[in-house]
């Protein structure tokens, strides 16, 4: 039993207990790994490392024609001392817990019922991924056109729900609808990785758990969840990210309206860089968003290592 | 076991009926404004009015639209082709190699670079593909696609590689396989569920992809389809909406038919992840 | 799997190379002479209102190339791109094309962006027959950096007969007034866009602010709209919505959403523009049959009541490869000839005075001549143009936005709110 328990039984995510080099290698693998590393490590730093080094220069300057004048931190200073920026950090951080929440409680459950047993359980997960398969441009345009005054079908059934108020046009309609429109498309994934991670569970452990006399709730909450958490903290962290990067949408339902309201970090940034030609500033909101996910990342790598130590050799 | 089965049953695909009617909705409405006759656009709330293909055929039978999709499955196959093949090729290494402790590294590095706000890129990146000469060009958002693709498919593929055991490829080397023969015989097929899944997930947020394009491409017939739509979105606001849905539902088509057709293997690929141990 | 790779390494160099030496079209090929024109006109319209002015952009670059020799290359993109995308290449270094087409207050709220061209131009034949309107909009400071083919200005339309027996009301108060008689009949006075942008301030709040005496930018650029005026215009506006004299979409929607109410009756007033009439289906039937006409615009608290002037042309960029031949290229767009041809096929009023007399557009005139002597008398008489400004289009965006707060939220205050976006906004304006 205990042995059962404390196999090596994983997910994608937890490193397995005997990866390393088959036996009997030669001694040019060192080299060889290198060589095989090394093209996704060109592209990475060519089109990810590089240019957030870049932005982090440009955030200590201001860009005019091309050419960048050095300003220390006066970008800095300012965007500590606007309100907008402030509020955009709200905004974001109110946004980021729902739809972190509700996709997560929504993607377990859900993965929790297709990890049984029945028909059709193919075509009910294809319907639910298609949202994921949109663009966000092509979600946007068609949950915009949902809630138009006068033509949105969804603007007139609850509408008149709430007093007859545009939806899009107040604060927290807006930010609602936002949030329900990237929890519809970002779902799928979700599911489908806690799906995969539940399947990989040994029905052997589920059945012995219950021949100990576990009911269906307490297997869950001592035996699978404890199990799958890796992949469980890997979600979290993925939607996590995918929040504060969520611009597609917002741009085409609401733009950051009615006002401000619901301009997002990532909305406040494109704005700065490209709407107002602030190239400077825009980095600089950038250096800090890229920080803040980096304090979420180091947690979640730290999650990550200790659960692989726990379950290993 | 369980008591009432049938109940029990119905009341799951009652659940999940509504579940997957309430995601599909917004998709079926699309269609439904794109096959109405010209001028009714939006209004009619969920009516079926009509049954005209005419805007399908203004879009496919003029220049741009098309254009601009083949131009999106260049840019988003090469994009999720060179992904996978750098992924593939790194995660083996990462998961078979012997500096450990500077796997370890590189695995988390790239953990940390998919958190990364990939929108403060877009200036650097689009400064760098200018100076090369490289703006609406194919070349700049395919090695740009692949870039950003890497270290989410190197996530995934390493797992996948860690868990087919060395055993495998011990009992294959004993037989007197060489090195790419193992590779190939062996451990292509077991891994090719998972090059596939990436390869798909790739493609399909190459696809999607809008604003790199919208930074890199001003040329009309570089422009790829999503940046169409937004051009056709600002110009045909509430005169022709119909058309702007069949354009939606053109751009939808191609990811659906490759995740449906080719379902079951991402699936499969998910689902068998891991062999027990 | 690894063999399929190794395949198509050779094949994926061979690709990169391609694409490094430069197999990319486009951009600037033989500077000498190809010059790169970017436009918001989309040459493969046929259909909608704009595609007339798209046929006679496309004669006149035609017309050009045949005269000349010289090769144009010209790239659609979308109005609301336009700028930004110039913007950036300018200031990143990137493809810079070598004539854009701009408005005139866009041009100087980026000087940096766009070329000196006064040298160029300043023995060009239109210089002489332009009038001030062009000199005010593309000139300042005896620097010129774009050319005005035609002035565009903010209008208020409205169908005569829906008016029934009351005249269109001209100052605050009797819009308060004529809007009571309005509802009682289930009609809004007018609808218009106001929304949270800068063409929402530019084209509606800005005209009233400054009508009520008050400043948007003041003399140094620096943003100065805290002030009891705008709160004056705040307040009418509220008053105006709250008593449902004007539709909520005039605040909430796009450009279309401000037209929408119009075109359906519902409203019997629009704010737009000298260029309407290719975006709103019949409008220029309604003008040249006398059922539609120009109103004054709204005055407030006493001051005159304006409209927005904005010179539409084209500019060249900074770091194009090819000024000369393209100041070449806007003077020829300037002629006489050029300029009827195009103000009759896009339905705007051209700046240069000989091109009344030419016959392209004398016929035109003569149809719409109560719309046009109206929109010219207008401009002349109570037509502003917008300040320039540092942070111009940070500013005039972030007080859109409050504006349009304020007006979802009629309780807030107006003040406040206004004050602190404005010191906001000039914490980074330089």
């Amino acid at each position: 039993m205990t042995s059962i328990l404390r196999s090596d039984v994983a997910g994608p995510g937890a490193p397995r207990a005997r990866s390393g080099p088959p036996e009997g290698r030669s001694p040019r693998w060192g080299w060889i790994t290198v060589g095989l590393v090394a093209p996704a490590a060109l592209l990475t730093v060519a089109v990810q490392i590089y240019p957030t080094l870049y932005s982090f220069y440009l955030s200590f300057g201001t860009v005019s024609a091309g050419t960048v004048t050095p300003v220390g931190l006066d970008n800095y200073r300012w965007l500590l001392t606007s309100a907008r920026f402030w509020q955009s950090v709200a905004v974001t951080l109110v946004y980021g817990v729902a739809f972190v929440v509700i996709t997560f409680v929504l993607a377990l459950a859900l993965a929790l019922v297709f990890n049984t047993q029945f028909r059709g359980k193919a075509f009910y997960l294809t319907v639910i991924f298609v949202p994921w398969i949109l663009s966000e441009i092509t979600s946007g345009v068609i949950w915009r056109w949902m809630f138009l005054r006068d033509y949105g079908f969804l603007q007139e059934l609850l509408g008149p729900l709430f007093g007859d108020v545009t939806v899009l046009a107040t604060p927290v309609g807006a930010l609602a609808v936002l949030v329900v429109a990237n929890v519809w498309k970002s779902v799928a994934f979700a599911l489908l990785l806690i799906l995969a991670a539940l399947q990989t569970i040994s029905r052997e452990i589920d059945e012995a758990a219950r021949l100990d006399g576990a009911g269906a709730w307490r297997r869950l909450r001592s035996v699978t969840l404890p199990l799958i958490r890796p992949t469980l903290t890997v979600v979290i962290a993925f939607m996590a990210i995918q929040s504060v990067n969520a611009i597609g949408m917002v741009m085409s339902v609401t733009e950051g309206g009615p006002g401000s309201s619901t301009e997002i970090l990532s909305l406040f940034m494109y704005r700065q860089a490209m709407d107002f030609g602030k190239l400077g500033v825009g980095s600089a909101v950038g250096v800090v968003m890229f920080f803040v996910n980096l304090v979420f990342a180091l947690t979640y790598l730290r999650a990550l290592n200790r659960q692989s130590e726990l379950g290993g050799r | 076991m369980s008591h009432s089965r049938p109940t029990r049953t119905l009341a799951l695909h009652l659940l999940l009926g509504g579940t997957a009617f309430l995601f599909i909705f917004p998709v079926l409405y699309v269609v439904l404004v794109s096959l109405r006759p010209s001028g009714e656009g939006l209004s009619g709330g969920l009516v079926l009015s009509g049954f005209d293909t005419s805007h399908y055929e203004t879009l496919l039978s003029g220049q741009r639209f098309p254009r601009a999709i083949l131009n999106t499955a260049i840019t988003a196959i090469g994009g999720a082709l060179l992904t996978v093949f750098a992924c593939t090729l790194a995660a083996y290494g990462l998961s078979r190699g012997d500096a450990t402790r500077l796997q370890r590294w590189l695995l988390n590095a790239f953990l940390l670079l998919m958190m990364l706000p990939g929108l403060t890129n877009i200036i650097p990146l689009y400064k760098l593909a200018s100076d090369l000469g490289l703006l609406n060009t194919y070349t700049s958002l395919i090695t740009t696609f692949g870039g950003l693709g890497v270290p989410l498919g190197v996530w995934i593929m390493k797992g996948f590689f860690d868990a087919i055991p060395r055993e495998v490829e011990e009992a294959a080397a004993i037989d007197g396989a060489t090195r790419p023969q193992v590779l190939v015989r062996i451990l292509a097929p077991i891994a090719m569920p998972a090059v596939l899944a990436n390869f798909l997930i790739n493609v399909v947020y190459n696809w999607n992809n809008f604003f790199l394009p919208l930074m890199f491409t001003t040329q009309s017939d570089r422009k790829v389809a999503t940046v169409a739509l937004f051009d056709y979105q600002v110009a045909y606001a509430n005169t022709q909406n119909e058309l702007v849905a069949a354009a939606c539902v053109l751009i939808m088509i191609p990811p659906v038919v490759m995740f449906i057709s080719m379902r079951e293997r991402f699936m499969a690929g998910l689902a068998d992840g891991a062999m027990k141990g | 799997m690894n063999i399929r790779a190794r395949a198509s390494v050779p094949a994926l160099l061979a690709a990169l190379a391609l694409g490094l030496t430069g197999c990319s079209g486009g951009g600037a090929g033989d500077a000498g002479d190809t010059i790169t024109v970017w436009g918001t006109w989309d040459m493969e319209d046929e259909a909608s209102g704009m595609a007339e002015g798209s046929v006679a952009l496309r004669e006149m670059i035609e017309d050009y190339e045949a005269e000349t020799g010289v090769t144009v290359v010209y790239e659609h993109v979308p109005f609301d791109q336009l700028f930004s995308k110039v913007s950036l290449a300018v200031q990143s270094g990137g493809d810079v094309p070598d004539v854009v087409e701009v408005a005139s207050q866009e041009v100087f709220s980026r000087p940096d962006v766009f070329r000196d061209i006064t040298a160029e131009l300043a023995d060009a034949e239109f210089v002489a027959q332009v009038g001030d309107a062009e000199r005010a909009s593309c000139v300042r400071d005896g620097v010129r950096r774009c050319v005005a083919v035609n002035i565009g200005s903010t209008a208020w339309y409205y169908r005569a007969a829906d008016l029934d027996g009351v005249a269109w009301p001209t100052t605050d108060a009797e819009w308060l007034t004529v809007g009571e008689q309005l509802k009682a009949q289930g009609k809004y006075v007018a609808s218009f866009y106001a929304g949270r942008d800068v063409a929402g301030v530019e084209q509606t709040w800005a005209p009233l602010i400054i009508s009520a005496g008050g400043e948007i930018f003041d003399a140094d650029g620096q943003p100065a709209w805290a002030n009891a005026a705008t709160v004056t215009v705040v307040d009418w506006m509220r008053r105006l919505l709250m008593n449902g004299y004007i539709p909520e979409t005039n605040f909430t929607g796009d450009f279309a959403a401000g037209e929408q109410p119009f075109i359906d009756g519902a409203a019997v007033g629009l704010r737009g523009g000298s260029w309407s009439a290719q975006f709103v289906p019949q409008l220029s039937e309604g003008l040249a049959s006398g059922e539609v006409l120009v109103g004054a615009a709204p005055s407030i608290a006493g001051g005159p009541g304006h409209v927005t002037l904005y010179g539409q042309g084209w500019a060249v960029p900074e770091g194009a490869a090819n000024p000369q031949r393209a100041t070449e290229f806007l003077a020829y767009l300037m002629t006489p000839s050029n300029q009827a041809k195009w103000a009759a096929a896009a339905f705007r009023i051209p700046t240069n005075a000989l091109a009344f007399e030419d016959p392209a557009f004398a016929e035109v005139y003569a149809e719409n001549e109560a719309f046009y002597s109206a929109i010219q008398e207008q401009a002349d008489t109570v037509g502003i143009t917008m300040p320039t400004s540092p942070c111009y289009t940070e500013g005039l965006t972030r007080l859109g936005e409050t504006l349009q707060e304020l007006m979802l939220d009629v309780e807030a205050d107006a003040m406040a709110a206004l004050s602190s976006v404005q010191d906001e906004v000039a914490g980074s304006c330089r």
